[in-house]
């Protein structure tokens, strides 16, 4: 099925895998040693991205269905194989992840408690994302979709804020219920499958051929459904977020918001819509729904926080509400938009975590009633701050125009009356990001703080996040030409 | 019985002879290290004449088989009692109990768990079961001075005879109705039998499910399971809670492997079985705030998972359950270990106020036992993962769906109360006190169960292969 | 087949019946005088003295195990000795190596000492 199947090639996405996995070991051996820790986790995440970049450069122009693609028998008896393929969507979520996880390192700088274990765990995090991204083999998926959850129940478990263990606990069962009606629904459809084929796998390509009858279509999606809508997170199945995302440390909650969610709706990208188009046709319109309701309701939510970390999670819940509603709209252009978006949002959002902790370092609070009046203590932050949050409501020019625009136009082409709710419910982005900025950085100063402004290391960490939100905003054709293949040749295959 | 016979039996005959001499040694010498020496040099020899010698002849006196699924087992077990000698060997020391007693009674349980798998008679299985038992009778209640061992070991006797009664009855039961004891014979037979014949044959399987079930604590016959677990020295419930249970399902599973699928009167009764027992245990553990406790309610989860695999009836589930017993058995031991390892004076840890905070005292370990308890739970990459992995889609394969959803279920209740143990251990405790650091012997222990666990989460091949040549 | 277990049925009936019909019938027939001699607790003839609940030494559990052990195992040498001749050298030899590892045993029980009644 694939020229490169049998082409020995270096595996430089094992390498992408297995890199982070290499720094988390170093750490934990190392624990003792501060600094070491936090020069070797550094090194790690630059190497990493060095590598995600190279792929991007070198192999982000192909035009065959895969850029890159591994094929290892991993275990003959149950025909599973270890498959890893990258096409243009995985690639650019390679990407991000690399690039967050230097961001994330470098905001867990602070971490005090345990420091070799907190790198090692936020190490073993990006390579199970990875994993995530670039698996082909349902049960290597499920593998390292696992291997994702453990290390962020262990940050925010040990590491979080006073809720900490109820939400850590919160969060695992949610997700795990998902995964584990998941994990039914890959044997079943292993089991179907290798039952008409005689030969059993689990490669999701060689999957795609199954025939399947309505009902067992729709059990089957409905179980990989349940995994990546409550990760996603659709409307009714996001309470744990929330929690999650306020209680989690600083770096945790960048990840978790950056990188994390994003892998539910890939999941729906690459495993769930192609391997049952009838299914997914079906579901559509539901999902549709869904997110229109996610998107009001986070947004009027977010409206009404005091918290500005609580605030932050919610507006993660309606953009991905609009994310979602591209991917319904089962359009070139607003998926496109969708993929693009879920990156921006990465980076916008990711960059606000790390400016309200940042924040909450410097003033010890993040209650909105007692910020306000930043500018005046601290200008390049509250500078900053600004930047992300206009970028976030949808500004032109800025970040997440480009994707939110792209959703729109074509969402509109297929449901015109989505498109035009929607529109709404951007406009509410603005209000509620606006009060955000008006009640943090505007207005009188509640109290009496001499701020520290951006240290030399919070500059590293920010900068080159802020080039990239203008980059994305007024030229984001560069990151849109590898999605162009894939995204074609997925809603080719998909709906009948 | 002939000399090609005494050759096939060599693993056996060295662990009983080496046990014997052992506890001789032991009644004219104290010296306990030599007699531990000894004992674990005698199981590895056991584990090696099995894996090395090829046995002249596919039976032993018509009682035990001598193929390669017995030999795979008797491996596995002696390896076990090395393993039991080695997390002892502290134990005994400190507590002054007999060397010798000590030994030759995990070597005699060696024995008799190795047997067991290797039963082809149903008087060759009754003999096996005792041997092992009696040994536990005692090994349970080797603390003299510690009431709760002494509860356990008085729980177990009991508990023991009444099951030995029910197997002897079962057995008893199939006798009149297949006339035959020979065992693929007499359950082939009894398939054939009509009528009234075929009654007393089931009521006979009913009481041999009852008697196994009481020996690998399924649901409703689970209830001593917690209290003996606690009671006894975690070395030893470290022995009973895999080799007496593990035993006991290989023999099962050899004797359904030879005879095909002659439980589908007993569908039914096995399903609910297996239900009840993965439920049970999953909501047993999740109200425990003792470790040895929520361990023993966890192996009762475990013990439903397999059953459901031998329910199958499929060489797909067979082989299944095989490798979970292997899993099971490496994950538990290597959990009682980690106990056994922190045991002082003030005994061994146990309570969750104990365990608190501990994660930074002995990070080590404490990564070790977190990472075992994973694997129970099933997560993917570790051993425990591809167990279930194969039990389940055995029971897909068999149409088992409903017993399959129970299954997730439980899964997912006990990744609860795994983590809760988890998040107790890394918990920030300013009181947690430090234990004792662990003998070499203990450690060696764990560095295999635990490296035992990730080779055979990520390349679970190789045993799958030697699983499928050896099922009978 | 179970025809044959037919005759131990009926003995089983014979007996149980017999044990219960003699209770009942003395019960019915017999004549009631109570006493407090006859109504105390029978005790080899011997008037009770004290509590039933009395400890006894350990070392009596011992002997009566090991002569319960030992006393069993010889009874195996009856039947043996019947048959001797028929299981010619074959059934010595085995009755040889059950004497011997009787003989470890008793080795073993008379170094630690389970002999010493002091």
């Amino acid at each position: 099925m694939n020229a490169f199947a049998n082409l020995p090639q270096f595996p430089w996405m094992s390498l992408l895998i297995m890199i982070p996995l290499c720094g988390a070991l170093l750490c934990l051996l190392h624990g003792k040693r501060t600094n070491d820790c936090r020069g070797l986790a550094l090194a790690t995440a630059l190497a990493t991205f060095g590598v995600a970049l190279y792929l991007f450069v070198c192999h982000g122009q192909g035009s065959e269905r895969w850029l890159l693609y591994e094929d290892v028998n991993w275990i003959p008896a149950y025909g599973i194989r270890y498959v890893l393929a990258m096409d243009g969507i995985a690639l650019l979520m390679v990407l991000l992840t690399a690039f967050m996880q230097i961001s994330a390192v470098l905001l867990a700088w602070r971490v005090e408690r345990h420091v070799g274990s907190f790198f090692a765990l936020l190490l073993l995090l990006e390579s199970g994302l990875m994993g995530i991204f670039l698996a082909y083999d349902l049960v290597l998926f499920y593998l390292f979709w696992e291997v994702a959850l453990i290390p962020m129940f262990f940050l925010i478990s040990v590491w979080g804020g006073e809720q900490r263990r109820r939400t850590a606990l919160k969060f695992f069962l949610y997700t795990l219920i998902g995964s584990l009606c998941m994990l039914v629904a890959i044997i079943a459809l292993y089991q179907i499958n290798g039952a008409q084929t005689g030969a059993y796998t689990l490669v999701i390509g060689d999957l795609l051929k199954t025939q399947l009858t309505a009902a067992q279509e729709g059990w089957l999606f409905a179980g990989f459904l349940a995994a990546f809508v409550v990760k996603s997170p659709l409307v009714p199945f996001h309470t744990w977020l929330t929690d999650a995302l306020t209680e989690a440390p600083a770096a945790g909650s960048l990840d978790l918001t950056g990188l994390l969610l994003k892998t539910g709706i890939y999941g729906l990208i690459r495993v769930a819509f192609p391997l049952f188009p009838n299914a997914t046709a079906d579901f559509l319109p539901i999902l549709g729904i869904l997110a229109l309701v996610g998107l009001f309701h986070a947004a009027w939510s977010a409206y009404h926080q005091d918290d500005i970390k609580r605030l932050l999670a919610y507006s993660s819940i309606s953009h991905l509400g609009l994310v979602l509603l591209g991917l319904a709209a089962w359009q070139l252009t607003a998926w496109e938009g969708s993929i693009l978006l879920m990156v921006t949002h990465g980076i916008t959002t990711g960059a606000l975590f790390v400016l309200v902790a940042l924040i909450r370092e410097r003033t010890g609070t993040r209650s909105m009633q007692e910020l306000g009046g930043l500018w005046g203590q601290a200008p390049c932050l509250s500078a900053l701050f600004l930047l992300f949050s206009l970028a976030s409501l949808g500004l032109p020019g800025l970040a997440n125009f480009a994707g939110e625009i792209l959703v729109l136009l074509g969402t509109f082409q297929e449901h015109p009356v989505w498109a035009v709710v929607a529109l709404l419910g951007v406009v509410f982005a603005a209000a509620y990001m606006l009060r955000l900025v008006q009640g943090v950085i505007w207005g009188p100063a509640k109290a009496e703080r001499t701020l520290p402004d951006l240290t030399m290391r919070e500059w590293l960490m920010l900068l080159p996040m802020a080039i990239l939100v203008v980059w994305l905003g007024l030229y984001p054709a560069p990151f849109l030409a590898p999605l162009h293949g894939a995204v074609a040749t997925l809603l080719a295959g998909g709906l009948p | 019985m002939s000399l090609s016979d005494l050759l096939a039996m060599l693993p056996i005959l060295i662990l009983a002879f080496g046990a014997t001499a052992i506890l001789m040694a032991g009644a004219w010498y104290r010296e306990p290290l030599p007699l531990l020496a000894g004992g674990i040099v005698t199981a590895l020899l056991g584990a090696l004449s099995a894996g090395l010698v090829t046995p002249p002849v596919p039976e032993i006196a018509g009682l035990f088989s001598a193929g390669g699924y017995a030999r795979f087992y008797t491996i596995l077990w002696s390896l076990l009692a090395a393993a039991g000698l080695m997390t002892g060997s502290r134990y005994i020391i400190e507590k002054r109990i007999g060397a010798g007693e000590y030994v030759s009674l995990v070597l005699y349980a060696a024995a008799g768990m190795a047997l067991l798998s290797s039963a082809t008679h149903l008087v060759g299985l009754f003999i096996a079961l005792e041997t092992f038992t009696l040994a536990f009778y005692i090994l349970i209640a080797s603390n003299r001075n510690c009431a709760l061992a002494a509860e356990a070991g008085l729980k177990y006797l009991l508990l023991g005879a009444v099951a030995t009664g029910f197997m002897a009855f079962g057995i008893a039961l199939i006798y009149a109705a297949s006339g035959s004891l020979v065992l693929p014979d007499a359950v082939m037979r009894l398939k054939a039998e009509t009528g009234e014949l075929q009654a007393w044959g089931l009521l006979g399987w009913g009481m041999i499910l009852i008697a196994v079930g009481f020996k690998i604590s399924l649901a409703p016959f689970h209830l001593w399971t917690p209290d003996v677990y606690q009671g006894a020295p975690a070395p030893v419930t470290g022995l009973l809670a895999t080799g007496s249970k593990g035993a006991v399902v290989a023999a099962l599973v050899g004797l359904l492997a030879m005879s095909g699928p002659v439980w589908n009167d007993l569908t039914d009764l096995v399903w609910l079985l297996a239900a009840l027992t993965m439920l049970a245990g999953a909501f047993g553990a999740l109200g425990q705030s003792n470790l040895k406790r929520l361990l023993a309610y966890s192996s009762v989860t475990h013990m439903g998972t397999l059953l459901v695999g031998v329910l199958c009836q499929t060489s797909e589930g067979f082989a299944a359950t095989t490798f979970y017993v292997v899993v099971y058995v490496v994950t538990s031991l290597g959990a009682f270990a980690v106990i056994a390892s922190l045991a002082d004076g003030r005994g061994e840890p146990m309570t969750f106020d104990q365990w608190r905070g501990l994660g930074y005292r002995h990070p080590v370990r404490c990564g070790v036992l977190v990472l075992l308890l994973l694997s129970l739970a099933g997560l993917p990459a570790t051993a425990g993962f591809m167990a279930k992995f194969a039990v389940f889609h055995a029971a897909l394969q068999s149409g088992y769906i409903g017993l399959l959803m129970i299954g997730i279920l439980a899964s997912v209740i006990s990744f609860a109360f795994y983590l809760r143990v988890t998040m107790l251990l890394f918990q920030p405790d300013e009181k947690a006190s430090s234990w004792h650091q662990g003998s070499v012997f203990e450690h060696t222990v764990l560095a295999v169960c635990s490296s035992a666990v990730l080779v055979l989460g990520l390349f679970p091949g190789l045993l799958f292969g030697l699983i499928r040549q050896i099922l009978p | 087949m179970l025809d044959s277990y037919l005759p131990i049925l009926t003995l089983i009936i014979i007996a149980v019946g017999f044990s219960f019909g003699a209770a009942i019938l003395s019960r019915l027939v017999g004549e009631k005088k109570p006493s407090t001699v006859k109504l105390a607790p029978y005790e080899c003839g011997m008037p009770p003295v004290g509590s039933a609940r009395e400890r006894f030494s350990i070392k009596f559990y011992i002997i009566a195990m090991l002569f319960i052990v030992f006393d069993i195992e010889v009874v195996f040498m009856y039947p043996w000795a019947v048959m001797f001749k028929s299981l010619g050298l074959f059934g010595f030899i085995e009755m040889g190596v059950f004497i011997l590892i009787l003989l470890v045993g008793y080795a073993y029980v008379w170094k630690k000492g389970a002999l010493e009644w002091e």
